[in-house]
């Protein structure tokens, strides 16, 4: 009988270990296929933290200075982003909950912290004084920042990401396509001007061996 | 030589001889050939085991080299492969009957891996970006199956160390690290029908000492500390119970690495008491100082007051246990209180002393109390140890001794000069009273 028990619970782990690995894969194949398509414009990250292992760290101009709420959220829990496309055709934040959307594109994540809003206001002796907004800044944990890539190809991708995002040049555009199913993202590609970054790699081989 | 095979050799030698009769040698040797049938020697079962390390680590070189190369769906399924040749390979065991360590060990190391590696390889694929906690939780709660299929020491020990790698990154992150206990106790029943099926063999003794070292940093971890100083009544009364667990369960005769819990227990216990004969750790404890920051959750705190009840209790009642287990000292005929009695009941001085420092602040007595039983502890140990002739004993006795007063010195506004010749004069009495010691016992020994 014990022996029968201890069997069983061996047997519903087997089931839990399969269970975890196909429910990760499921779900994210189902995005994949069935996702809205969204493009996100990608923004400037610090070139000592682009790189930990072999993934590019990626960073988006729709969250990078925080999203505006009116309301403060509790770090680590979860919230939903309602989303919108801008005039370039690129998604951005239209309102942060934290109740799932009955309708729209939404992306479910994790606050990181979130902070009361201020903005400096020049006094009559010519300094400035910070006055709140009346909103609050939410940072999120993101689940698409990074994006994996082989040891060989790591280093040229972050390089070209880097270029396309230089503040001071911005003659490209990188973006990153992404699906978009029930408040979960799975990243499709990297576009650096509308070409995936495995084919602008390869391109700038060509031209520099 | 295994004792077994060298028994086994004695036997047919004490037959030739005429010293047993046959039908006897027959009967020992067939009681012990079946234990040698069923021992496999630790050399085959280390090699086995970095075996397979060695093959598991490679395969998941060998797929992350050529990752880019592979389609999604192969990668998903190759993310699968290693697992399911562990289940087919448990499965195939289990069918045929296969009992040994020397095939086990091995497979639960590369069970344990090939979860961690199929969790990674599926991140890669997908991007998916993923906390290192909630990687370092699942991996490790996965691990538990492999535990109980192969009762393997490193997934055991890997549990444990699973678990307070996430209790740490957790309480980083205000995490709720108190889910390191019951999710600690899931593990329990395994390590309980190993203790019962392979009492005292090294595996036994290996996976207690994991267990025992990872739960004593975790108890650190995973308090909320809004109560500061109530650590030191959490930690003795921990301490003790261990102690005394050991002492009530763990054979005296046997080594330390088969005795975890009393070796472990007893020199918690002395650390911490040495730690508190201080004033610095009694300073700025008690309600007075009470955390009320926002990194502090008032309502995991009680966590910590539940313990500070709890264990001293598990402590005293574990004292009676032993008690009853184990057969009262006695000296020229006369039964004395047992040495470990009196290290027992340090959750009670210790919270003494807690109450005297955190309500009057009077941090100076606190460690003097502290002081004066840690004195007596290592004067009664240095006794019972002269009582029973425990070499053991007699050293740590000394050793405790010299320490406080080495620590005194330290701590004290004395020049180097003095200290110096104080530490001399110290170690010194430290040497001749272990050779004199040493050789009195021998005497003894002769004697007798």
């Amino acid at each position: 009988m014990k022996r029968k028990l201890i069997f069983l619970i061996i047997a519903l782990g087997i089931v839990a270990q399969f269970g975890l690995l196909s429910t990760i894969i499921i779900r994210r194949e189902l995005t994949l296929r069935s996702g809205e398509i969204c493009r996100f414009e990608t923004a400037p990250v610090d070139p000592f933290d682009a790189f930990r292992g072999q993934y590019v760290q990626l960073s988006y101009t729709a969250f990078s200075s925080g999203v505006l709420s009116d309301r403060s959220f509790t770090a680590n829990t979860w919230c939903y982003l309602l989303l919108t496309t801008d005039t370039n055709g690129y998604q951005i934040v239209s309102s942060i909950t934290d109740s799932k959307p009955t309708s729209g594109t939404f992306i479910r994540t994790r606050v990181r912290y979130s902070y009361e809003d201020h903005i400096e206001k020049p006094t009559p002796d010519n300094k400035y004084h910070r006055e709140p907004t009346g909103k609050w800044k939410v940072h999120l944990n993101l689940p698409f920042d990074r994006y994996y890539m082989p040891e060989k190809l790591a280093p040229q991708a972050e390089t070209a990401y880097r270029e396309a995002n230089r503040a001071a040049r911005r003659e490209k555009q990188a973006v990153a396509r992404v699906r978009i199913w029930r408040g979960m993202v799975v990243i499709e590609d990297i576009e650096i001007d509308g070409k995936p970054i495995r084919e602008v790699i390869q391109a700038e081989r060509i031209i520099k061996p | 030589m295994n004792h077994v095979k060298f028994l086994l050799q004695e036997l047919k030698s004490w037959t030739d001889e005429g010293i047993l009769d046959p039908e006897t040698s027959t009967r020992i040797a067939s009681r012990y050939a079946d234990a040698e049938m069923k021992s496999v020697a630790w050399s085959r079962i280390i090699l086995g085991s970095l075996g397979a390390l060695l093959v598991g680590l490679g395969v998941i070189a060998l797929l992350a080299a050529n990752w880019d190369d592979i389609s999604r769906p192969t990668r998903t399924a190759l993310s699968f492969m290693p697992l399911v040749l562990c289940v087919i390979a448990y499965f195939m065991a289990v069918r045929n009957g296969w009992s040994s360590r020397g095939f086990f060990e091995p497979l639960g190391i590369f069970w344990s891996l090939s979860i961690g590696a199929g969790i990674s390889l599926i991140a890669q694929t997908y991007h998916i970006s993923g906390d290192p906690e909630s990687f370092v939780l699942s991996w490790t709660l996965l691990i538990l199956p492999v535990i109980y299929a192969t009762q393997a020491v490193v997934p055991f020990i890997g549990y444990f160390v699973g678990l307070l790698t996430w209790a740490s990154m957790s309480q980083y992150s205000n995490g709720i690290t108190v889910l390191y206990w019951p999710l600690a106790l899931l593990a329990l029943p395994a390590v309980m029908s190993i203790r019962k099926d392979t009492h005292l063999s090294i595996r036994t003794g290996l996976i207690t000492w994991g267990a025992a070292l990872c739960s004593t940093a975790a108890i650190g971890v995973t308090l909320e500390k809004t109560l500061p100083g109530l650590w030191m009544i959490i930690y003795s009364g921990a301490f003790a119970t261990m102690f005394l667990a050991g002492i009530a369960y763990e054979s005296k005769d046997e080594p330390i690495l088969q005795t975890p819990l009393r070796t472990l227990g007893g020199c918690g216990l002395a650390i911490l008491l040495y730690l508190l004969i201080f004033q610095w750790p009694w300073d700025d404890i008690g309600w007075h100082y009470y955390h009320t920051q926002r990194d502090y959750n008032p309502l995991l705190a009680y966590f910590d007051y539940f313990l500070a009840c709890v264990l001293p209790v598990l402590a005293g009642f574990m004292l009676i246990v032993a008690n009853r287990k184990v057969d009262a000292s006695t000296w020229k005929g006369l039964k004395v209180v047992s040495v470990w009695t009196a290290w027992g009941i340090a959750p009670v001085v210790v919270a003494g002393a807690y109450s005297v420092a955190s309500s009057f602040s009077h941090e100076f007595v606190a460690s003097l109390i502290i002081t004066i039983y840690l004195t007596g502890l290592s004067i009664c140990t240095l006794v019972e140890g002269l009582m029973r002739r425990t070499m053991l004993l007699v050293n740590a006795g000394i050793l405790v001794v010299i320490s406080i007063i080495v620590g005194k010195f330290f701590s004290s506004d004395l020049g180097f000069t003095t200290k110096g010749i104080a530490f001399i004069v110290s170690g010194g009495l430290f040497f001749l009273t272990n050779a004199y010691v040493g050789r009195y016992l021998r005497k003894e020994e002769k004697v007798s």
